[in-house]
């Protein structure tokens, strides 16, 4: 699982946003705000980690129990994917 | 914007505009699909020589930058393009840059080697568009003595 190329997470005034730039900014032009923990998982993908290991991360983090973790984990994999940000 | 906002309305709503890059008029600055822009909405203070206005040009959006500043209007320039343009006004502009990414490297425009650019890049206009133009006629020259087969 990774992001797929041209897909950048940019820090702008203390938000997180997704832009495309390169080939594939042709296709998408608008920008996707994520939230703190939300820029924390694209991060993780981004460093490859797996999904089980992005859940404990999360869970450590945010003091959240396993399950729910994963959950979110696994809620915002399928929305990166839904919306082509990801190569799995 | 995927629900197909304007600029000027995703400014309105989010106070900013984040977008890639598009073109090659403000290179070496910022080249095509490469760079991340910030804007943030205009003031009511004018802005200043060397500011780099996002302005609206009949259908197409224009980010370039301020050459000189005039009682009612602006005479503006892309760091990469030869022709100044005039007559840019403050109802014109919806924005301007306030930081963008270069390659993965954040800038605000307060960075003093990106302020150093600017006046750089202003100063040298003239001695640039010489010396493209000399470049241009070199080349076609070359091609006439040497035609491609």
């Amino acid at each position: 699982m990774k992001i797929k190329e041209g897909f950048v997470l940019r820090r702008v005034l203390d938000e997180a946003i997704v832009i495309a730039s390169g080939e594939a900014s042709k296709n998408f032009h608008g920008m996707v705000k994520l939230n703190d923990s939300a820029a924390d998982i694209w991060g993780w993908i981004s460093e490859g980690l797996s999904e089980s290991d992005i859940a404990a991360k999360l869970a450590e983090k945010y003091e959240l129990d396993a399950d729910k973790a994963e959950a979110d984990v696994k809620a915002m994999i399928s929305q990166m994917s839904d919306n082509g940000f990801l190569e799995i | 914007m995927t629900d197909k906002k304007t600029i000027e309305q995703a400014i309105a709503q989010e106070g900013k505009f984040v977008s890639t890059t598009s073109g090659i008029s403000m290179y070496p600055l910022f080249a095509d699909r490469r760079d991340t822009i910030i804007i943030l909405p205009k003031t009511a203070e004018r802005l200043k020589k060397y500011d780099v206005p996002l302005y609206r040009r009949g259908d197409s959006y224009v980010l370039h930058r301020i050459v000189e500043v005039l009682p009612d209007s602006y005479v503006i320039c892309g760091d990469n393009c030869e022709c100044y343009e005039y007559g840019i006004r403050d109802d014109d502009i919806i924005g301007y840059l306030a930081a963008f990414y270069r390659k993965d490297k954040y800038y605000t425009v307060d960075n003093k080697a990106y302020r150093a650019y600017s006046v750089i890049i202003v100063h040298t206009h003239h001695i640039r568009v010489f010396l493209k133009r000399v470049r241009r006629k070199l080349a076609r020259f070359y091609r006439k003595i040497f035609p491609r087969k």
